[in-house]
């Protein structure tokens, strides 16, 4: 066994990185701001520049439309994007269906969209989840139609968030309703500035604008059709593999709970006493350090058993159900310790640690929800490494 | 990044499986309560050199390293072994940092070693672990680190052990008492330092034998579910406990890897190697007793039976850790570790 952590393998990349975007992209720290006050967590300007420079064609096959711009470089680039505060989930989502056209799209397919999309002219929004269907996708009910070498698309999807900036959304629709659930499942791409598209806003408590996606008699062609005619749900397991890849993340300075023990350190109470005198602000911060050691831990492992083969998808649930609980009661705990100023938002100009315990809080919410919710990371490792046995009716 | 056991390791690991599962059984377990001592499975660990495996070769030990001591510590653990294989391995560790050749040589041949974990008050080590068995004593006395060696010999145990939760073979000890050399062993803060360097071992020792606790009180726990039946179903079918036993398996696969990180950190001399076993230490004292305390639950009214084995890891998982003293006063000294107060 050998815990050593790894070597930064963008290490030589990241003081051009740093140059490139400072030259190209200094107005990030504005977009960031904006993306926080707008909720709006894509930033067209940032994105067609990233296309234009051969970034977002990075790695990609030439044939369609793939750059000779270096692909490290590329990662680096995005990582000092990200670590600026600003969101690319635009990109994000894009990436996953443009990694499963991949797989199982069409030569056609291929050539449009992910052709489009290295360009910076597609960008392609998930449609999955139902009012009626989360963790549950395969339930979706959203119909799609025969009409001729058209479909015809009928139903609502939720959390279409970047909607109303995307020019397509990936939709999985019901084309069998006679089939079992599984077997009677279609996915298509959908332009959103098509007839019978309404989209709706929907806000979120982390701030983040997301929307609800109407579809009435909207017209899609046969030829954007991925995959077989109610074979959806082969798709779907291609796309959901890319929507649990983990990120990694550019090497940072202090982490939230060493800046609270700094913040401890120097705050004093009303009664005189400096916060970090109470034994339990103290406590309570060396419990988070170990649990954050504990995810540190489970994450390698969800990475080591990638590497591996082992295709069970044990180590990414342990990982993500103890990463986001934990994480969610270390945002709960934090702001106890800040007390009375603990509920500052930024805005009010003198929060502790700029409020970013206060947006951790909120942006921590959703967490243990997307992405697969804990409950059903719970059932993954019951079934799967415990050997309980099914616990849902099968219907 | 390998979270591989070496072949070497992985054989070491599976031998000693095979080992306590032989030689530890629920039945040899009960049998040694309420010492907790197995006499015959303690003269077959020196036989085989489990307690020194740590020890330098040219003390006459193993010569290898922290990880494989806790391979071990964690087997016995989840055998609950009627021996203190934890103190032992601390306290031989600690007589050969200390460059003891005689003391380590007594260990080498049969002689138990044990370490006073908190400093003694009046004249006084109270509940020593494995006190009322051990022929060697290491106590930070003031400035002075000593080794109190029993002289003459008689059967176990040569101090009585107070009737005690986890059957453990405690005693305490005075050290003005007759029939102990005293042997310094170091002074000052040399003293202190191999004090804390044990405390530190002793940690991640006890969070590997409380890893395999939590190990077992989980498969005990996954057995009975799939077994026992109600409602016309068996009880492992329900969501209320197949989340909870997801809960802890989860928590017990991160804690399982933070005991290697810790046993690795020691082993290869990391900056942050008594954080990580102050750590693992905590983590586990939390995880084996919510595991165990999961596990007897599902059991219903069997679990509250002395019949049935999982009342024998619940009470060990929670008396173990104590003998270092509220784990609350653990956090304290870790936080002070973690975050430096720098005014």
């Amino acid at each position: 066994m050998d815990f050593t952590v790894p070597a930064d393998r963008l290490a030589a990349f990241r003081e051009d990185a740093r140059s490139w975007v400072d030259a190209h992209l200094p107005e990030l720290a504005t977009w960031a701001e904006e993306q926080r006050v707008t909720g709006n967590y894509h930033t067209p300007e940032l994105h067609r520049r990233l296309a234009e420079a051969g970034w977002l064609g990075a790695g990609w096959p030439k044939e369609y439309g793939g750059t000779d711009n270096s692909v490290e470089m590329a990662q680096a680039i995005q990582q000092e994007i990200a670590a600026a505060g600003v969101h690319s989930d635009g990109w994000a989502t894009t990436l996953i269906v443009i990694n499963t056209l991949r797989h199982v799209g069409t030569e056609e397919q291929k050539h449009e969209f992910i052709g489009g999309a290295l360009r910076g002219e597609v960008i392609i929004v998930l449609g999955y989840t139902e009012p009626d269907s989360g963790s549950d996708v395969a339930a979706a009910k959203t119909r799609a139609t025969r009409d001729g070498d058209e479909w015809v698309i009928d139903g609502q999807k939720m959390f279409t968030s970047t909607a109303h900036l995307s020019t397509h959304a990936f939709v999985l629709t019901r084309t069998n309703p006679d089939a079992p659930k599984h077997k009677g499942l279609t996915t298509f791409l959908v332009r959103l500035d098509a007839p019978g598209v309404d989209i709706q806003p929907v806000w979120t408590l982390g701030g983040q604008r997301t929307n609800a996606t109407f579809y009435t008699g909207v017209r899609t062609p046969d030829r954007w059709r991925v995959g077989e005619v109610d074979g959806g749900w082969r798709v779907m397991h291609v796309a959901l593999v890319y929507e649990r890849g983990g990120g990694e993340g550019r090497p940072s300075g202090p982490s939230l709970p060493e800046r609270l023990a700094r913040w401890a350190q120097q705050a004093v109470r009303e009664d005189g006493t400096r916060v970090w005198d109470d034994p339990s602000v103290r406590e309570r911060l060396a419990r988070i350090a170990i649990d954050a050691e504990v995810s540190r831990m489970l994450g390698f492992r969800a990475g080591w058993a990638a590497q591996h083969d082992d295709l069970s998808g044990i180590g990414g649930a342990a990982a993500k159900l103890w990463g986001t609980e934990r994480g969610q009661r270390h945002a709960w705990d934090m702001l106890d310790i800040l007390g009375p100023e603990a509920v500052l938002k930024r805005e009010s100009g003198d929060a502790p640690l700029d409020a970013a315990v206060e947006e951790a809080f909120r942006y921590g919410v959703v967490s243990t929800i997307y992405g697969g919710s804990s409950e059903i990371m719970r059932e993954i490792v019951a079934e799967r490494q415990l050997g309980l046995p099914r616990a849902r009716p099968k219907v | 990044m390998d979270l591989e056991l070496s072949e070497e390791q992985a054989l070491l690991q599976e031998s000693f499986a095979d080992f306590f599962a032989k030689e530890s059984p629920p039945e040899r377990v009960r049998a040694a309560e309420p010492l907790g001592f197995d006499q015959a499975l303690w003269d077959r660990l020196v036989a085989m050199g489990a307690t020194t495996i740590a020890v330098p070769e040219d003390l006459g030990g193993g010569g290898s390293g922290t990880l494989d001591l806790a391979l071990v510590a964690h087997e016995a653990g989840r055998h609950l072994a009627s021996v203190p294989f934890v103190d032992a391995a601390a306290a031989a560790d600690l007589l050969a940092a200390c460059g003891a050749a005689d003391l380590v040589a007594a260990v080498v041949a049969g002689a138990l070693p044990t370490l006073a974990l908190r400093a003694p008050r009046q004249g006084r080590c109270r509940l020593v672990p494995a006190g009322a068995v051990a022929d060697i004593v290491i106590v930070l006395d003031g400035p002075d680190l000593v080794a109190l060696r029993r002289s003459g010999g008689s059967a176990r145990p040569y101090l009585p052990s107070p009737p005690n939760l986890a059957s453990s073979p405690v005693a305490d000890l005075d050290l003005g008492a007759g029939g102990y050399e005293r042997i310094p062993l170091a002074s000052g803060d040399e003293a202190r330092r191999l004090h804390e360097q044990a405390l530190t071992e002793w940690k991640l020792l006890m969070a590997a034998a409380l890893d395999g606790v939590r190990r077992a009180a989980l498969d005990i726990a996954v057995d009975y579910v799939k077994a026992r039946k109600a409602f016309g179903v068996q009880i492992g079918w329900f969501q209320a406990i197949q989340h909870r036993l997801a809960d802890v398996a989860v928590a017990g696969d991160g804690a399982h890897l933070l005991v290697c990180e810790a046993a690795w950190a020691l082993e290869a001399g990391e900056p942050n190697a008594a954080e990580l076993a102050s750590m693992a230490y905590l983590f586990l004292t939390d995880l084996a007793f919510w595991t165990c305390r999961e596990s007897l639950q599902f059991h219903g009214g069997y679990g509250y039976t002395l019949e049935y084995d999982i009342q024998l890891y619940f009470r060990r998982a929670k008396a173990w850790p104590l003998a270092l003293g509220d784990p609350r006063r653990e956090y304290q000294r870790l936080a002070a570790r973690l975050f430096p107060d720098a005014p």
